[in-house]
């Protein structure tokens, strides 16, 4: 498999177990050492991946994120929200860095939201594995008014 | 025999609330969160007579300096003209009604509406209209400013408007609020509100935002993740009933309350509600909560994560990691909290079951603390008691009471 057909493989793959609630396996997509940022902006300015984010994830936190949403106690999950994650081919945009353009339909109580955004990946090999070691999802919608959006 | 048919003496009934302390019984009707009317009379009793939070002056702290906002579906341009002033102006062009400002948040000497070109200075004086002749020579640009908003006042940097004259002061509005403002103030002399926020909405009542923003009973319930994980890691929790007991919830008067929590060092910390749309929360991160009514089941909430001006790079990036950790869309708190609003505003769809139960801690009240920390307050009660919601409904059922004999 191609270097771009092995990134596209791996974007698609973290969308379906999104998806799918399959929170251990998703987690396992990451580095040891990775981080998942949402910046304030859309499109982020420079300034905007310091400081205050919309969130910024490093690996302990993504496993507590996994734990909450597979904890069968998160009360956002009562009853489980169905989404689904539209994720386009990537694009090389530098070192190790691919770019995407995403969408996310979510349906909860009875309403559905449309989130959608572009999102930068930086790739890793680790355990002769290729993973995500970073991934800076800037989100276009200018606010939440569902209240809510989980992690793309 | 159900309360429905039993007659009471010597408790109010008006219609909201069922009033009995004799009897430790504290009722809150369905309407208060489902009726259009009781919605109506809140804005106009609230907002357009009364004071409401607009914005932070750290937020507009240069002259130039610019943000929007918009109460109750009307735009306005919160600045700071090129003499100091702040200035909250209707976001209207007087010609022709356009937005003259687009832009969020920015800094400006003048707005230029983009119909038909009018030109305003950021003090809301009309400068310039283009093709000036095609006007009578009597064309009173003076007469043509931006319009300003009827009242705007601060008070520790807190800015707030009120829509229609009154006579009440900010001071007086803010009441016993604002000595425990001063208590949060006097922490950070160098308060500043980041320029990043959390905005969200849900489909439901702004009350019950106000209330949920006090709310430590729910706490190891809607919120149990977030404190599983907080122990996994061994940081503090807040969830054991026998801790919170040791700990107060102090309405103020005026629709304003206070749940103070404290820490071995003495230390105190609040969430501070400023009725009817601010709350200042210290803990679990910073943060400056303005609530917008935007319909009976329609709201807006914007979260500003504040630090002080003296904070190192140490505390101030915590501050945000907690932040963003439990505040917002996609933070591990308050999507929670969103999902019960929906389960409420189901519940207060049955016209048969139509009253909340307040009457948690009405056997455990107070009215003094011996403690020099804590201003004084009209009642007190336990972190986890509804003291904050009883004062607060008897305050809203006898203003819209008030307000309806006088309009009757």
């Amino acid at each position: 498999m191609g270097l771009m057909a092995e990134v596209s493989s791996l974007i698609q793959r973290e969308a379906q177990l999104l998806d799918g609630n399959r929170y251990s396996e998703w987690l396992d997509l990451y580095t040891s050492d990775a981080i998942y940022q949402i910046p304030p902006g859309y499109p982020s300015a420079p300034d905007d991946t310091e400081g205050l984010q919309t969130i910024l994830l490093d690996r302990r936190k993504l496993e507590d994120y996994a734990h909450r949403m597979s904890s069968g106690h998160a009360v956002v999950s009562h009853p489980p929200p169905r989404t689904v994650r539209l994720v386009s081919s990537p694009l090389a945009c530098g070192e190790s860095l691919f770019s995407v353009a995403w969408n996310l339909h979510l349906v909860r109580n009875d309403e559905s939201s449309l989130f959608s955004g572009r999102t930068v990946y930086e790739i890793a090999t680790e355990a002769d594995r290729m993973k995500i070691r970073r991934k800076v999802v800037n989100v276009a919608n200018d606010s939440f008014s569902s209240g809510y959006m989980p992690l793309i | 025999m159900s309360r429905e048919s039993k007659a009471i003496t010597g408790c109010v009934q008006a219609g909201l609330i069922d009033d009995c302390p004799q009897e430790k019984v504290f009722r809150l009707h369905r309407n208060a969160y489902v009726a259009p009317e009781i919605f109506d009379l809140e804005m106009d009793i609230f907002f357009q007579q009364g004071w409401f939070y607009v914005g932070h002056e750290s937020q507009i702290a240069s002259p130039g300096d610019f943000m929007q906002v918009s109460p109750l579906g009307r735009p306005m341009i919160l600045c700071r003209d090129q003499e100091g002033i702040i200035r909250l102006l209707y976001n209207r062009c007087r010609h022709r009604g356009a937005m003259v400002c687009t832009a969020k948040s920015g800094n400006r000497r003048s707005f230029v509406c983009p119909y038909h070109g009018w030109a305003y200075k950021n003090s809301g004086e009309l400068m310039a209209v283009p093709d000036r002749e095609g006007y009578a020579d009597d064309f009173s640009m003076e007469q043509l400013g931006l319009t300003a908003v009827e009242r705007v006042a601060s008070y520790r940097g807190f800015i707030f408007a009120g829509l229609a004259s009154s006579k009440v002061s900010l001071e007086d509005y803010l009441g016993n609020a604002r000595l425990y403002l001063d208590a949060v103030m006097d922490k950070y002399p160098a308060f500043t509100v980041q320029k990043a926020k959390s905005s969200y909405g849900y489909v439901g009542n702004w009350k019950m935002q106000v209330e949920n923003t006090l709310d430590y009973y729910h706490l190891p319930f809607v919120h149990r993740t977030f404190f599983d994980m907080r122990r996994k890691h061994g940081e503090p929790t807040k969830t054991d009933f026998a801790e919170m007991r040791k700990e107060h919830a102090l309405y103020l008067g005026g629709g304003h309350g206070t749940v103070v929590t404290m820490e071995e060092s003495g230390a105190i910390f609040q969430h501070l509600l400023i009725f009817p749309n601010l709350v200042v929360l210290e803990k679990p991160a910073p943060q400056i909560r303005v609530i917008w009514p935007e319909a009976v089941a329609r709201t807006r909430v914007e979260g500003w994560c504040f630090t002080d001006a003296s904070d190192n790079e140490a505390a101030r990036t915590k501050k945000f990691r907690d932040y963003e950790l439990f505040y917002g869309a996609t933070g591990f708190g308050t999507p929670d909290d969103i999902q019960i609003f929906d389960s409420c505003s189901r519940g207060y769809q049955i016209p048969e079951s139509p009253w909340n139960d307040l009457s948690r801690g009405m056997n455990r009240e107070f009215n003094t603390l011996e403690d020099q920390r804590f201003p004084p307050f009209e009642v007190g009660g336990s972190i986890s008691d509804d003291t904050i919601y009883r004062g607060l409904y008897r305050y809203l059922s006898q203003v819209l009471n008030d307000n309806k004999k006088v309009s009757e």
